[in-house]
């Protein structure tokens, strides 16, 4: 592959790599993530009552 | 272990980073979720460890690679999991503005080791400079550096399907290869 395709390439897969995480740096958080933290505050807040 | 809520926020605000960071790590999303709450937990009881005005998603990150690569270390000899979950998940996710591309890139991306698939990320994705990602992966700035050279050399090596390259046959294109079936 010479120089010229290969640096092409390169910043398509930047893109692209981009685009990958995008998707997921963009969903909403997930009830279940939301729900362990909620979890977490709640055992703390009977242990210490 | 009480957390305050400004901490609880901000561990909040850096579940989306976390996931796209595990993502890229682990390859998997199942697994990637899981780490993510591993990560969160864990975070959760040593919040005493964090120093305040310092990025929570890094040291959210500095957790979550280390549960990765010990589990990584411990399932090592175990049967590699397929990558074509991955890919046709992403797949859904992401075909709304993008073709086959992203697909293709995913499949090359889950033949690149987690390190350089983590390098990719930090650098490419994060767009943290080498020195920051050097210091995240207790690396020297040097290695960071080829890392970052090495995957985006072999993706694109991957994605050209340029010959004789040290990968297995096989594996070239699983993607690609289930669609004709």
């Amino acid at each position: 592959m010479n120089d010229a395709l290969h640096s092409a390439m390169e910043a398509e897969i930047g893109r692209h790599l981009q685009a990958i995480y995008r998707a997921v740096l963009e969903e909403p958080v997930p009830d279940r993530f939301i729900k362990l933290l909620a979890d977490l505050e709640h055992r703390e807040g009977k242990k210490q009552g | 272990m009480s957390v305050s809520l400004d901490l609880q926020r901000m561990l909040l605000d850096a579940i989306p980073t976390l996931r796209a960071s595990a993502l890229s790590l682990s390859g998997q999303p199942d697994q990637a979720d899981d780490l993510v709450q591993q990560a969160l937990l864990k975070a959760w009881h040593h919040i005493d460890s964090f120093e305040p005005g310092t990025n929570m998603a890094a040291w959210l990150y500095t957790i979550m690679r280390n549960e990765f690569y010990t589990e990584f270390r411990r399932r090592r000899r175990e049967v590699q999991g397929s990558d074509s979950a991955f890919s046709a998940e992403l797949s859904d996710t992401a075909s709304q503005d993008r073709h086959m591309d992203v697909r293709e890139v995913q499949a090359a991306l889950n033949k690149l080791r987690p390190e350089q698939r983590e390098a990719l990320m930090l650098v490419g994705v994060w767009e943290l400079s080498y020195d920051d990602a050097a210091e995240i992966c207790r690396c020297a700035v040097g290695t960071m550096k080829s890392r970052v050279n090495r995957a985006r050399g072999r993706l694109a090596e991957f994605l050209s399907g340029a010959p004789g390259r040290p990968y297995p046959k096989r594996t070239a294109a699983p993607a690609a290869a289930k669609e004709k079936l």
